[in-house]
C-alpha cells in the first residue's frame, strides 16, 4: 500500500480574472511515477509550479508529509525542478551546475567535489567537469540537468516537458532511461508532458487534464483500455468513437444503432429504449473478415512496424483499422468486412455534470 | 556587382573614421611631442617634457582626484543601475519600453542645460533644501552644491542613463528559468544575485562602467556649475591647457594618457575573457 | 607648421560642410565676448545700414586666440581682445594696421585711454571699453568692514565668497595681497601667493566667471570678488551691496577693437567701428554692461545712476594705480600649477 507523499486539496489559480485551475483535489503517492498530461493550456505547468512553489495558489492547500508547505518557499520544499530547457548557468562549468545546489546548502568543498563525481557517473559523463554547457549537446545538457537536480536528494522531481527539445531517436533512448533512473533511486517523479507516448511508456499513473480540471487518473493500461471520456478515448492513441442510442434490449443484451454506421451488441447494464450511448473500439481491434460491417478503402498508413487502414462507411463515416504492415494496399480489396469481440468495445461513461 | 555596392556603404563610415577620429587622434598625438612657445603657437622641436611634467605631484594629484570622482560615480550608478534593471526587467514588455523610453527622455536635452537644471535642485533655497525643511527634517538648509556632494551628485545624474542601458540590455537577456532554477536549488534573493546575475551580466557592466568612468574625468562643466569650479579634473587641466595656459602640447599629452587609459581598460576587460561583441553595442 | 595639418584638416572637413568660397557679401562677422554689446544695437546697425552681422562669443582672451589661430583668414572681420592679448597678436603678427582716416568718430575716445604700451600709437587697436576687478559685498550680511584683501581672510566669511573663475587674476590678487607686483615671476613671491590663496579657498564658496553677480544677488555669497560691471548690476539690485576698491590695488582691462589680418568687409567694418563710437551708441552699451567708458562725448551724457555708481564708474586714480594683466611668456606654467593646486 502506497503511502501519500503530496496532497492537494481544493487547489484553485486564478490569474486577474482569469480562472486556470478549479476544484482540484489529488493525492500523489511516495516512489510513482505520476505524468500530468495534456494539451497546452490545460493547466498542467501550472499545476507542477504551484507544486514546486514558483506559482502561489489562489486557494486551497497543498501537504507534504502531512505538513502544510502552501506558503513554503520553493527552496524550503524538498522538491527540484528540471526545466524544459534545462536552465543549466552557461557561465558555470559542469562540476559548478551540479554542485549549485550544495553549495547553496553550504556543504564542504571537497564533500561537493565527490557528490559531483558521483553524480557525473550516474548520468554516465564522467571527465566532463571542466567543460561548459554550450560545449554539450542536447541530451548531455538534459542529463546535467537531472544530475544538477537530483544532488540535493529531493523527495520529489518535477519535470516540465524535458525531452521536448530533443529528436525522436534520442527521446525514446531518454524515456527509457529516465524510468529506469526513477526505479532505481525510488524518487517520486512528476513529469509533464503532452506527448502521449511519453505518457503511456514511463508512468506509473497518468493525469489527463482539459481546461484545468482532472479528465480520469489511472495506470496507462486503464486509461487505454477504459477510458472514461471521449475527450480521454480521443486523446490516448487512435479509437474510434461511435456516438448510438439503445435500439432494443433483452435482460443481457443491448443493441446500439450507430448512424451511418451500423448496429453493436454490447452487454446491458441496465439501460432502456432511446438510451443515448458512446461506444469506442481501438483500430487494433478490429479484424478484416469475410462479413461484418461493410467498409471501403481509403488511405493506408504506414509506420514501419506498423500500418493502419482508413476506411469509410458506405455513408462515409471514417473508421480506423490496424493492419498487418506487410499486406501492401493492392493486395487489399476495395470493399472490406470488419469484425470485432464484443469484449472489445468499450463503453465511455461520460461524467455526468 | 554586389560586391561593389556594400563597399560603397562602408565607405561614408571609412571616410568618417579617418577623418574624424583617427587622423585627430593622430594629429594630438603628433602634438604632444612638441614644444609650446606660450603665445599659443608651437616650436617644433621634439620634446618628452609634456609627458614628464605630468609626473609632477601637483598634476598627479589631478590624476588621483578624477580617478577617485569617476570611481565613485561608477559605483554609485552601478549601485542604483542594478536594483533598477532587475526591477524592470520583470515587467511586461510594454512596461519594459515605457521605463525605457523615461530613462532615455533625459537625452533629448542638452546635458549642459540639464546642469543647470540640477540647480534648482540643489541650491540653497532649491527644491531639496525646501522639502526637507517643510518635512522638518532639516532645520537650516544644507549645503548640497559648491562642494564634493554636489559634483558627484551631478555626475551621477548625468551618467546614470549610460550605465542603465548597457545594464539593461544584459540583465534582460538572462534566462528567466535560470533564475528560477537558481531559486529552486536554494539561492536566495542575494546569492541569486551573486552567483548567477553579476557573473551574467559581466559585459553589460563592464560597458556601462567604461561609459561612465571615462566621461566622468571629462566633463569639466559639471566640476565648474555644480562644483563652483573648485575641483579640478583632467577634462578641467586639458580646457586649461588648451584655452588659458596656452598650452597645447601640454593639452594633447594629458589627452593622450587618457586615451591610453581607456585602451588598458579595454584591454583588461578582453583578457578577463569579456565579449568584444557585447562591449560593442546596445 | 603642425597648424598647417590641423588647417588641411578643417579644410577637408569643410568638404563635407558647406563648401563654399567666403564671397564678399554685405554682412560683418565680429567675434566679442559675451554679454558686451546688447542686441538692440546690432540691430540697430543693421536696420540703419542694411549690412548683415554674424555675431559670435568668446569668454576669454585664450578662447579668443584659439578662435582666431584655428580658423582660415578671413574667418572674422572685427574682434576685440584686451591688452595684452592686443601685444600678443601684434607679435604673432595676426592683426592688420587700423587705417583711422576711415573713422569720422574717432576723436570721440577719451585720450586718457590711449597709447599704452601695449600698442603705442594704437597702431592696431582703439579702446572699447575698460573694466576692473572690485570687491562687491553685502552690507546687510557683512557687519565687518572690508577695505583690503587681507580682510577676506577673515574666518568668519567661511564658504561666503564667490571669486572670478580667472588665474591671472586671482593669482594677481594675492601677489597684490602680499605686496608684490600683479604679474610677479618670483618664485618665492609665488609660493607666498599660492599658500595665501589656499588660506582664501576656506572661505571661497565658488568660482565662477559666467554670471557671479548672482551668487550676490540671491544671497548665495556675501562677498564677491568680481569685474566691476557685474558688481554694479548687483548693486542696482540690491542697494546694500557696498562696492570697495581694496587699497593694495585692483587689475584693469582695457578691450579693443582689433582688426585680424585678412578681415574681410572692410568698410562695413570702419562703419560698424564709427557707430560705436557714436556717443548714444555708447551709452546705450554702458548703461546694459556698466564697464568704465573710455568715449568723452558719452560722459557727458550718461545716466546719473551710471555716473555715481562706484562700480560702474571706476574713478581715474583706481584706474591709474591699476595692473594690467602683462604676458609672462614661459612663466604662465608656474602660473597653471599653482591654479592646478588650489583647485
Amino acid at each position: 500500500m502506497k503511502r501519500v507523499l503530496i496532497e492537494l486539496k481544493d487547489i484553485k489559480k486564478q490569474y486577474n480574472n482569469r480562472v486556470i485551475i478549479k476544484d482540484l483535489d489529488l493525492n500523489i503517492y511516495e516512489g510513482e511515477f505520476l505524468t500530468l498530461l495534456g494539451s497546452s493550456g490545460c493547466g498542467k505547468t501550472t499545476i507542477l509550479r504551484m507544486i514546486s512553489g514558483m506559482e502561489d495558489v489562489t486557494s486551497g492547500s497543498i501537504f507534504m508529509n502531512g505538513k502544510d508547505i502552501t506558503s513554503l518557499e520553493p527552496m524550503k520544499r524538498e522538491i527540484n525542478t528540471i526545466f524544459q530547457n534545462y536552465a543549466l548557468f552557461s557561465h558555470m562549468s559542469i562540476e559548478k551546475n551540479i554542485g549549485f545546489g550544495l553549495k547553496m546548502k553550504k556543504v564542504d568543498k571537497d564533500e561537493i567535489k565527490k557528490e559531483v563525481k558521483k553524480m557525473l557517473s550516474l548520468i554516465k559523463l564522467e571527465g566532463y567537469e571542466n567543460r561548459k554547457p554550450s560545449q554539450l549537446s542536447g541530451g548531455e545538457q538534459q542529463r546535467v540537468a537531472i544530475a544538477r537536480a537530483l544532488i540535493n536528494n529531493p523527495k520529489v522531481l518535477l519535470l516540465d516537458e524535458p525531452l521536448s527539445a530533443l529528436d525522436k531517436k534520442l527521446r525514446k533512448e531518454m524515456e527509457i532511461e529516465l524510468k529506469m533512473l526513477q526505479q532505481k533511486l525510488g524518487i517520486t517523479f512528476i513529469y509533464v508532458t503532452h506527448d502521449q507516448e511519453e505518457a503511456l511508456t514511463m508512468s506509473d499513473r497518468i493525469i489527463i487534464l482539459k481546461n484545468g480540471k482532472i479528465e480520469q487518473i489511472d495506470t496507462p493500461q486503464n486509461i487505454y483500455k477504459y477510458p472514461k471520456s471521449k475527450y480521454v478515448a480521443d486523446f490516448i492513441g487512435d479509437s474510434n468513437i461511435f456516438d448510438g442510442y439503445v435500439k432494443s434490449y433483452t435482460k443481457n443484451k443491448c443493441i446500439i444503432k450507430v448512424d451511418k454506421v451500423g448496429e453493436f451488441e454490447i452487454e446491458n447494464k441496465n439501460y432502456e429504449e432511446n438510451d443515448k450511448v458512446t461506444i469506442m473500439i481501438r483500430p487494433e481491434n478490429f479484424r478484416i473478415a469475410k462479413k461484418g460491417l461493410e467498409v471501403y478503402k481509403k488511405e493506408f498508413i504506414y509506420n514501419g512496424s506498423t500500418a493502419k487502414l482508413l476506411c469509410k462507411t458506405k455513408d462515409n463515416f471514417d473508421i480506423i483499422v490496424s493492419i498487418n504492415p506487410n499486406d501492401f494496399q493492392e493486395e487489399l480489396e476495395d470493399v472490406l468486412y470488419l469484425e470485432w469481440d464484443k469484449e472489445d468495445i468499450v463503453v465511455i461513461n461520460e461524467k455526468v455534470v | 556587382m554586389k560586391k561593389l555596392f556594400n563597399f560603397a556603404l562602408v565607405v561614408p563610415v571609412i571616410i568618417y573614421s579617418i577623418f574624424l577620429i583617427a587622423l585627430p587622434i593622430l594629429y594630438i598625438f603628433i602634438l604632444s611631442f612638441l614644444k609650446n612657445d606660450f603665445y599659443g603657437g608651437i616650436i617644433n622641436e621634439v620634446t618628452l617634457n609634456n609627458y614628464l611634467s605630468l609626473l609632477d605631484f601637483v598634476y598627479l594629484k589631478v590624476f588621483l582626484k578624477s580617478f577617485l570622482v569617476a570611481l565613485i560615480t561608477t559605483i554609485l550608478c552601478i549601485i542604483i543601475a542594478y536594483p533598477f534593471c532587475i526591477f524592470v526587467s520583470k515587467k511586461s514588455s510594454y512596461a519594459k519600453k515605457i521605463f525605457m523610453t523615461l530613462v532615455i527622455i533625459p537625452f533629448l536635452t542638452n546635458s549642459l542645460i540639464r546642469t543647470y537644471g540640477i540647480i534648482i535642485l540643489l541650491r540653497k533655497e532649491g527644491i531639496i533644501n525646501i522639502l526637507l525643511q517643510s518635512l522638518n527634517i532639516i532645520d537650516n538648509p544644507i549645503q548640497l552644491m559648491y562642494n564634493d556632494f554636489g559634483i558627484i551628485f551631478g555626475m551621477v545624474y548625468t551618467l546614470l542613463p549610460f550605465m542603465i542601458l548597457p545594464l539593461f540590455s544584459s540583465v534582460d537577456k538572462i534566462n528567466p528559468s535560470i533564475i528560477e532554477a537558481a531559486s529552486d536549488l536554494g539561492a536566495n534573493k542575494s546569492k541569486i544575485f551573486k552567483e548567477i546575475i553579476l557573473p551574467q551580466t559581466i559585459p553589460g557592466l563592464f560597458n556601462g562602467s567604461l561609459m561612465v568612468f571615462i566621461p566622468t574625468i571629462g566633463f569639466f562643466f559639471i566640476s565648474d556649475i555644480i562644483g563652483g569650479g573648485k575641483l579640478m579634473l583632467l577634462g578641467n587641466l586639458i580646457k586649461n591647457q588648451f584655452l588659458t595656459a596656452r598650452n597645447w602640447p601640454f593639452g594633447a599629452a594629458i589627452s593622450i594618457i587618457l586615451i591610453l587609459i581607456t585602451f588598458c581598460l579595454v584591454k583588461i576587460y578582453k583578457k578577463l575573457g569579456g565579449d568584444m561583441d557585447e562591449l560593442g553595442g546596445f | 607648421m603642425k597648424n598647417k595639418l590641423l588647417l588641411f584638416l578643417l579644410m577637408f572637413t569643410m568638404l563635407f560642410t558647406t563648401a563654399c568660397e567666403k564671397e564678399e557679401k554685405n554682412e560683418i562677422d565680429i567675434l566679442n565676448w559675451s554679454s558686451y554689446i546688447p542686441d538692440s544695437v546690432i540691430r540697430k546697425f543693421e536696420k540703419e545700414t542694411n549690412i548683415k552681422i554674424n555675431y559670435s562669443t568668446y569668454s576669454s582672451n585664450e578662447e579668443l586666440l584659439a578662435k582666431v589661430g584655428t580658423s582660415s583668414k578671413g574667418t572674422y572681420d572685427l574682434i576685440f581682445p584686451s591688452d595684452y592679448m592686443v601685444e600678443l597678436m601684434i607679435k604673432r603678427n595676426m592683426l592688420e594696421k587700423i587705417d583711422k582716416t576711415k573713422l569720422k568718430n574717432i576723436d570721440n575716445l577719451n585720450e586718457k585711454h590711449l597709447n599704452y604700451e601695449f600698442d603705442k600709437n594704437n597702431e592696431y587697436s582703439l579702446p572699447f571699453l575698460m573694466a576692473t576687478t572690485v570687491i562687491a559685498y553685502n552690507k546687510e550680511n557683512i557687519l565687518d568692514d572690508i577695505k583690503s584683501y587681507k580682510d577676506l581672510l577673515n574666518p568668519k566669511f567661511k564658504n561666503n565668497i564667490v571669486l572670478i573663475d580667472d588665474q591671472r587674476i586671482i593669482i594677481g590678487a594675492s601677489l597684490l595681497a602680499n605686496g608684490y607686483n600683479m604679474n610677479s615671476t618670483n618664485k618665492k613671491e609665488l609660493e607666498k601667493a599660492e599658500k595665501w590663496l589656499l588660506k582664501l579657498k576656506e572661505n571661497v564658496k565658488a568660482f565662477d566667471s559666467d554670471s557671479p553677480k548672482n551668487f550676490l544677488i540671491s544671497n548665495e555669497v556675501d562677498i564677491a570678488l568680481i569685474w566691476n560691471a557685474e558688481a554694479a548690476l548687483a548693486s542696482y539690485e540690491n542697494p546694500n551691496i557696498e562696492i570697495v576698491y581694496p587699497k593694495e590695488g585692483i587689475a584693469k582691462s582695457l578691450d579693443n577693437f582689433a582688426i585680424p589680418k585678412g578681415g574681410k568687409n572692410r568698410e562695413n567694418v570702419y562703419k560698424f567701428i564709427d557707430y560705436i563710437l557714436r556717443p548714444e551708441i555708447m551709452k546705450e552699451i554702458i548703461e546694459s554692461y556698466p564697464y568704465k567708458n573710455v568715449n568723452s562725448k558719452t560722459e557727458r551724457i550718461l545716466s546719473y545712476n551710471y555716473l555715481f555708481n562706484k562700480a560702474a564708474n571706476v574713478d581715474d586714480e583706481t584706474i591709474q594705480n591699476g595692473y594690467f594683466v602683462k604676458n609672462i611668456d614661459s612663466h604662465i606654467k608656474e602660473y597653471d600649477k599653482i591654479w592646478a593646486n588650489i583647485k
